[in-house]
């Protein structure tokens, strides 16, 4: 029983992370809070079932495609919507209110031509289940956690190890600074949600086989990623994928040993707790004070 | 202003032409104002009267399937019984509201049909939490109205009796559910039910009538609508080692937890609350779906053809003629059961005044689409009996032709179990 809890932990844990992620690089790179990310997983996960079933394209080419329209969502957002609020010197609390109504947005649009029914995304793996260390779980789910990993490790690598991902970090710290450097701060943002979108898009597309695709897939994942990431440090990326790591793990520990029933009321209690006692996280990201 | 040349006598015939001409055009005028009025008085004297119905569903918003399924089938009995004489002669007029699965906006939207729209009757939501939410106010306004969703709390409080209901209660299916398992040969059964107000209401009935029938309850583990992750409770669940499982969940949480189920090696029978849908079967997956077996009144069917209850298949064809589909979820039985039954009480009363109509509910007994809707034992209930089906290689089987057929057998062969 304990290993199955502790790897479906990690499965569970590594999506919230993921998720996670996506909320820590947006503040990480542009100081704001936004409430779009859990939405976007069911916007990837549309786009996922549009490329793979209804055009019957491969799954590396539509995950390539699901990633790239999030990417651009993504730009889109932030260059229609966000920067155009931020230009007209409006408090953060106003950007937080405009991602909350985008969310709603993305929930609604894919009724106009799925419906509300949930749809069945078709297996992606020939093997419908394997079993790793002697758990047997969903191809799918393994999947999903190898990615999660992956992309944490891709998303490090870019912004520390490139020019592109340091000129992100730089413009994030000290825009007016970093744009007296020649960075082009105003790109960077822009390329950074649509890295957070993107990210969330592949989690969503790889949930699909998993639970079916509707239209409230990514809110409560969203609830959770948000969660995950002011656990581990509201900004921080490898906080996001701990602090997600870490509910994943709690729910399911509970639910297994204790009752499905309080395994929310456990999870958000441990991020009151980390509010009250440890708001900048585990990995001490000072970042709760500036929100 | 007739300048024309003419003499001062000519000046004077003319003006005296003017002026008939005018009086004329004013009689006319008159007389087209009068005939206007007749015609119009006469045809709202002769217009045929209106039976209003008002509806609250949920016809937005993820689940809104089973909303919009519930208004077809409404509105496709509404213009079965237009063409049929209406109620008593009165045409059936219905106007639907969208509740977007909220329970204050179903509260919102029959405050306002009854303060402003002046409806006869209202029909209420699938989701049984709206209709827990707006039945006290239409039984304080004295509203006749049905509900469509499937819980058996909103029905307990006897003193509502401006309320009836022509879809199952699930609170009595759970027993023949239970009959289910007894007839299975099992001893002992895990439930996994949800935390709203049908998954628990439902598995609260299941565990009674586990406990009056000698069946064991090896553990019952619960979830929040909105999970997606089953894993603790199904670790929970096969340590018990169960005979099978029974779920009484809700929308989305079904198709999941089986797939997650069968991946983590359970292979047994699952009884359901409620039909095994082909939307829950889908996200299940078919293989996974295999040997869900439920009690209810109706399943869900892809193909006329494999239907044999001959008012169905009549239902089915007319439901397809008219929309260019199947119905995507049994909403649309409960519809139409829901409409068929008001309309035999407006037969019965003779008479569209809402206390008559309340009164003749109590001798309605009609058949249903998913068996006899009998209301004569007056507890304000259509169904009492239900099918009982087990769900194999997607096609919806009677569990006792199953069982004949040699069904179970098959089935420990396929899964190599022993029970």
């Amino acid at each position: 029983m304990f290993s199955y809890l502790l790897v479906n932990g990690m499965i569970i844990g590594g999506i919230y992370g993921l998720i996670a992620l996506g909320y820590s690089l947006i503040y990480r790179a542009s100081g704001l809070m936004s409430f779009v990310q859990g939405d976007i997983i069911t916007f990837g996960a549309y786009m996922g079932l549009t490329f793979y079933k209804v055009l019957g394209l491969s799954i590396y080419a539509s995950l390539f495609l699901t990633f790239a329209c999030a990417f651009a969502l993504g730009i889109v957002l932030e260059k229609g919507v966000i920067r155009v609020l931020l230009n007209k010197n409006v408090m953060p609390i106003y950007i937080v209110l405009a991602t909350i109504a985008i969310s709603f947005i993305i929930q609604n649009a894919p009724q106009a031509y799925y419906g509300t029914v949930t749809q069945r995304f078709p297996q992606v793996f020939s093997k419908s289940s394997i079993t790793v260390f002697g758990v047997t779980n969903q191809t799918e789910a393994y999947a999903c956690f190898v990615v999660s990993v992956v992309l944490m490790f891709a998303l490090h690598i870019f912004m520390t190890k490139t020019k592109f991902g340091t000129a992100m970090r730089a413009a994030a710290m000290d825009p007016l600074a970093a744009e007296a450097c020649g960075i082009n701060t105003s790109l960077s943002t822009g390329v950074t949600w649509g890295l957070s979108a993107g990210i969330a898009s592949v989690a969503g597309m790889l949930l699909g086989p998993m639970y079916g695709v509707y239209t409230m897939l990514g809110a409560t994942l969203g609830r959770k990623g948000f969660a995950g990431a002011v656990i581990g440090g509201y900004g921080n990326m490898y906080g996001a994928m701990l602090g997600g790591m870490i509910l994943g793990l709690v729910e399911t520990f509970t639910a297994g040993y204790w009752s499905g029933t309080y395994k929310n009321f456990i999870a958000y209690a441990i991020l009151l707790l980390f509010l009250f006692i440890k708001p900048t996280g585990i990995f001490n990201e000072q970042a709760i004070q500036d929100v | 202003m007739l300048r024309c040349g003419c003499t001062g006598r000519g000046q004077a015939t003319q003006i005296h032409i003017l002026k008939g001409v005018r009086d004329m055009a004013r009689k006319c005028m008159t007389v087209l104002l009068v005939l206007m009025l007749v015609v119009t008085m006469g045809s709202v004297a002769y217009a045929a009267p209106e039976f209003r119905i008002g509806t609250y569903l949920q016809l937005t918003g993820s689940n809104s399937v089973v909303g919009n399924s519930g208004r077809q089938g409404i509105d496709l009995a509404v213009k079965h019984i237009n063409a049929n004489g209406g109620f008593n002669g009165a045409i059936v007029v219905v106007t639907h509201y969208d509740t977007a699965g909220s329970t204050e906006e179903a509260v919102k939207v029959v405050q306002k049909m009854i303060a402003n729209e002046a409806v006869d009757a209202v029909i209420g939501s699938i989701n049984s939490n709206e209709v827990s939410a707006a039945i006290p106010y239409l039984n304080e306004a004295q509203i006749y109205n049905f509900g469509l969703g499937t819980s058996a709390t909103w029905m307990q409080d006897t003193s509502r009796i401006w309320t009836f209901r022509a879809s199952a209660n699930n609170g009595r299916i759970a027993p023949q559910d239970v009959d289910l398992i007894l007839k299975l040969g099992y001893k002992n059964v895990a439930i996994i039910n949800g935390t709203d107000d049908t998954g628990k209401s439902t598995a609260d009935a299941f565990e009674a009538a586990c406990k009056e029938k000698g069946i064991a309850v090896t553990t019952r583990q619960q979830c929040d609508s909105e999970d997606t992750d089953f894993t603790g409770q199904i670790l929970q669940i096969l340590s018990t080692d169960p005979d099978c499982i029974f779920m009484s969940l809700i929308g989305t949480t079904f198709g999941p937890f089986v797939k997650q189920v069968r991946n983590m090696g359970y292979k047994g029978m699952i009884g359901c609350k409620e039909c095994f849908s082909l939307e829950y079967q889908n996200v299940a997956g078919a293989e996974n779906s295999n040997y869900v077996f439920y009690a209810y009144p109706y399943v869900g069917y892809t193909d006329i053809a494999d239907c044999n209850i001959p008012i169905m298949s009549e239902y089915l064809k007319n439901f397809k003629a008219e929309f260019n589909e199947l119905p995507a979820h049994e909403g649309a039985y409960r519809g139409w059961d829901t409409m068929m039954s008001m309309w035999e009480a407006a037969k019965i009363a003779g008479s569209n005044d809402k206390t008559a109509l309340r009164d003749a509910m109590v001798k309605v007994k009609i058949a249903g689409l998913g068996g006899e809707l009998d209301f004569t034992k007056g507890d304000r209930e259509g169904y009492s009996q239900f099918y009982s089906f087990v769900l194999v290689d997607g096609s919806n089987y009677l569990i006792d032709d199953w069982l004949a057929a040699g069904g179970y057998d098959k089935y420990l062969k396929a899964t190599g179990r022993n029970r």
